[in-house]
């Protein structure tokens, strides 16, 4: 595969830099090309052909000026926030709150290199993860997001990524300190029907009793390349939720680990995707449960039109001394097509004995009763499916407290979904 | 009481070293692995040339192959295969000559499974003529079975007698490329059983290893083939309860079957090998294919396994579901205690229409065990109106040992229903206080408990496998608890 491509980009994208974080980038290339694109032997990747991101030419996402007006980039976002063009902070068409810190990841590093030093790349893993290597390789800019101690943020924080052929590598930093609390939206978004592809690494640290709540949008065009990585450490008694919900992109793979590193800590791990045509999503998730007294709520559902696929792999690991463990995991996968594909592999790898752990994984399609309920009711077939489906999502969507976004979401499924469903 | 755990632990040790240091009689293999030691097999067991030339293609294969270390969740030192022999007769001279020289500690286990003396001599290797009741026995057997026209002998008397229909269904369903330990057993098998009922025909009796004094020693390599007609139903049970006396760390076992159209083959195991000492030290290395296909029209094939032996299994019995409306079933319970490990679980392929499968999975993990259940559902995309129901249970007990949970669920088909639920659970504390308060012991207790969760696989066994099942579990975990 291309890997020397990468590289190659990386010699003229580090050339003649020499700023704090060059040593780390070094370092993950050198891992990358050791490590090379994994290919479907890999157990993790046997799912999903990497072979499009690998033979990728598009050129790296530099910083724009003129690219997208104001208005644009408000038309796209839920909310006013942080926006990004090509992977870059764009000051001119970004509303930053006050009173949070709240900006790029690149004006963070010159401000307060010793806050963002210390945490940055810490948890996620660019030794054996290759794409989080590469995305390390080309770190430059993403959100920042720091909550002092006992803060409480109420409104959401938005932050948006507008992609255009381009490759691109946001690095977000969520730093959310004991006992504070925010929420946080991060879109995806495409300009234009053109291909590009968006590798980005996100590290959260919750500390103790603090609460953090962040949902992920991936609504690109049905063109682009989406490879993620989540890396979520929690804290003692903290509280995470995190939703994905993808509706765009043609390859789109959603990495999410969380270490519940501490006793009563609730984590809830949600995922919705609706897939048509040839996309493919495939959304794996790892959660180490380090500590006694921690509960974990997983809850992925797909819905797969046309030839398009699903993976869904589900990791939960209990740790010996993680007594007292309640991890909950489920998995649906809903066929509209007879040539979509489905693959679901929930794994539970268990050293404690007090435990309470499930799983649980289904794949099938609409039930013919209820649609002949919804028939003698007088609603078409056609719209009875479709009410079937949203109802179907529902059961996610319906965890998401802000409304505009809980909106968006049920809208884009709406739209999307093939108009024949037999 | 010390004086006495030394004596039978010295006797433990005793009964292994005799087992590895093989007093070779005149017609055995020298140790190794190569084509030599094949066509040596193939000439001991008088073998038609063509299956010495399946013997060495599979060698052949076998020596590109890697031996598999990396995906399952066992951890054992890597295998010597070149330091093995192959083939050795069948009993060594200094097996016990009575009772009176076998492990005092396996002679209670026998007395609490219940199992009749001469039985218990066959059992714990004593030669001579004890077992001439059950070879009787058998000889009875046999005569009732001819009468129907039903095939049951040793493997290697199937090569002889019945080429045909052995050249036609070997290798059809394992081919012998199809994993590492296959390949092996293709090259080197020893011996195994021959299974072959005709159309129609319904075998009259339960077919077991445990009457056929002629083939058991089979040895570390076996193979067994079991092939069912059209309308054919068969039940056969593979093992026992009792722990058997065995001197080879290695078992690499094949089994095939083929199910015709609205055939239906019913195979039990219970499998309990020396599973190590407290401290897992020795133990059986236990790696089996199993592999059944459905190939005619509403044909059905169910595996029950209770495995409960060995220091390490590795073992999916799995059925591919080619025929229109067939069924594949496996029920399984897996104990481990100690340092025992077992990766087991199945897989169901649904190639057919209206095919239909049930995984039902109890591991129980105890000491520092680690139990694995591994399993793949896929349905195909002709398998309309394909069902799938899997539910994994464990069980564990003591906060030392490990039970995981590895489905894989590939679905090619919208009318497909996959359905896969597991659950960990302990012991509850009440549960145990509620026998405590009635005056049952912890062991009879947990014993109980663990016979509850399990009651679904055991269900499926035939009845005097089930009662013995059951005892076996008590035993294999006394002194889990407390």
């Amino acid at each position: 595969m291309n890997t020397e491509h990468f590289a190659t980009k990386f010699n003229e994208f580090a050339d003649g830099r020499d700023d704090a974080v060059q040593t780390l980038r070094r370092r993950a290339i050198d891992r990358f090309r050791a490590l090379g694109f994994p290919t479907r032997r890999e157990e993790e990747w046997a799912y999903t052909d990497v072979s499009p991101i690998a033979n990728l030419t598009l050129p790296l996402g530099r910083p724009t000026t003129n690219l997208l007006a104001s208005a644009d980039a408000q038309s796209l976002g839920l909310g006013r926030g942080l926006v990004f063009v090509d992977g870059h902070f764009r000051a001119d068409l970004s509303h930053v709150p006050s009173g949070v810190t709240f900006l790029s990841l690149k004006d963070a590093l010159e401000q307060n290199p010793d806050l963002v030093g210390a945490r940055l790349a810490k948890f996620a893993d660019a030794e054996t993860q290759p794409f989080t290597a590469l995305n390390t390789a080309f770190l430059e800019d993403g959100a920042f997001l720091h909550v002092p101690k006992g803060t409480r943020i109420e409104e959401p924080l938005y932050v948006l990524y507008v992609g255009t052929e381009k490759s691109v590598y946001p690095r977000n930093l969520f730093m959310i300190d004991d006992g504070a609390e925010a929420t946080l939206v991060e879109q995806y978004v495409s300009h234009g029907e053109a291909a590009h592809f968006t590798n980005s690494v996100t590290e959260t640290i919750v500390g103790a009793n603090a609460s953090f709540v962040h949902h992920r949008l991936q609504t690109e065009n049905d063109h682009a390349l989406h490879v993620t990585a989540t890396h979520i450490h929690q804290d003692r008694d903290s509280r995470l939720t995190n939703s994905v919900a993808t509706v765009g992109g043609r390859l789109v793979r959603n990495n999410l680990r969380a270490a519940l590193d501490g006793e009563g800590i609730v984590t809830t791990l949600n995922g919705v995707s609706l897939t048509r045509d040839a996309q493919h999503v495939d959304n794996h998730t790892w959660l180490e449960h380090r500590k006694p007294h921690c509960d974990s709520h997983e809850l992925y559902k797909g819905i797969l039109g046309d030839q398009s696929s699903s993976v869904f792999s589900g990791y939960i690991h209990v740790f010996p001394d993680a007594q007292k463990t309640d991890a909950k995991q489920s998995s649906s996968n809903l066929l509209l097509s007879n040539e979509a594909v489905a693959d679901s592999k929930p794994q539970l790898e268990i050293y404690a004995d007090d435990v309470k752990c499930t799983h649980g994984a289904t794949i099938g399609q609409l039930d013919e009763d209820a649609l002949f309920y919804l028939r003698a009711r007088g609603v078409r077939a056609p719209e009875a499916r479709k009410l079937l489906v949203r109802a179907f999502a529902s059961e996610v969507t319906n965890q998401i407290e802000i409304e505009p976004v809980r909106e968006h979401i049920n809208n884009l499924i709406a739209e999307r979904l093939p108009d024949e469903i037999d | 009481m010390s004086t006495t755990d030394d004596a039978i632990q010295e006797r433990i040790d005793q009964d292994y070293k005799w087992g590895f240091v093989t007093d070779i009689e005149a017609d055995a293999a020298p140790v190794g692995l190569d084509e030599g030691t094949i066509r040596f097999i193939s000439a001991k067991k008088e073998e038609p040339e063509w299956m010495l030339q399946w013997r060495l293609e599979a060698f052949a294969a076998w020596k590109k192959m890697k031996e598999p270390h990396h995906w399952a969740q066992l951890q054992y030192e890597p295998i010597d295969y070149q330091a093995a022999c192959y083939y050795s007769a069948p009993k060594t001279t200094n097996a016990p000559k009575s009772l009176d020289e076998v492990d005092p500690e396996l002679l209670a286990t026998y007395e609490k499974l219940g199992i009749p003396l001469t039985e218990q001599k066959m059992l714990a290797g004593v030669a001579v003529d004890a077992v001439f009741d059950s070879v009787s026995v058998a000889t009875t057997f046999k005569g009732a079975l001819e009468e129907k026209g039903i095939i049951f002998c040793s493997f290697g008397e199937a090569v002889r007698e019945h080429p045909e229909l052995v050249k036609k269904y070997v290798g059809s369903v394992v081919p012998r490329n199809d994993n590492f330990f296959a390949a092996l057993n293709s090259a080197v098998f020893t011996d195994g059983s021959f299974v072959y009922i005709p159309k129609g025909v319904r075998c009259p009796m339960e077919l077991s290893t445990y009457f056929r004094i002629n083939a058991a020693n089979t040895g570390q390599f076996e193979r067994t083939l079991i092939i069912a007609e059209e309308g054919a139903y068969v039940s056969y049970l593979e093992g026992c309860t009792a722990p058997m006396r065995d001197e080879n760390q290695l078992h690499a076992a094949v089994v095939e079957l083929v199910a015709l159209d609205n055939a239906q083959i019913k195979y039990s195991t219970v499998q309990n090998w020396y599973p190590g000492d407290k401290n897992g030290k020795g133990g059986i290395f236990n790696f089996v294919t199993k592999r059944g296909a459905c190939r005619g029209f509403k044909s059905k094939i169910s595996w029950t396994q209770v495995e409960t032996g060995s220091a390490v299994t590795w073992k999916y019995p799995s059925c591919i579901l080619q025929g229109d409306e067939s069924v594949g079933e496996f029920y399984s319970v897996a104990l481990t205690n100690n340092y025992q490990q077992a990766d087991t679980g199945t897989k169901m392929i649904h190639i057919g229409k209206n095919t239909r499968s049930v995984i039902v999975s109890k591991g129980i993990s105890a000491g520092k065990a680690q139990n694995t259940y591994r399993g793949l559902v896929k349905i195909m995309p002709k398998a309309e109106n394909a069902r799938n129901y899997s539910q994994c249970d464990s069980m564990l007990i003591g906060d030392k040992c490990g039970a995981h949970t590895f489905p894989y669920i590939e679905v090619r088909n919208k009318t497909g229903q996959v359905e896969h639920e597991a659950t960990t659970s302990k012991i509850g504390e009440d549960q145990m206080f509620y026998c405590a308060q009635r005056g049952i012991s912890e062991e009879d207790a947990v014993s109980m408990i663990v016979n509850g969760f399990c009651k679904e696989v055991f269900r499926e066994l035939p009845m005097e496998f089930a009662v013995e099942a059951q005892k076996l579990l008590g035993i294999s975990l006394e002194g889990s608890v407390g």
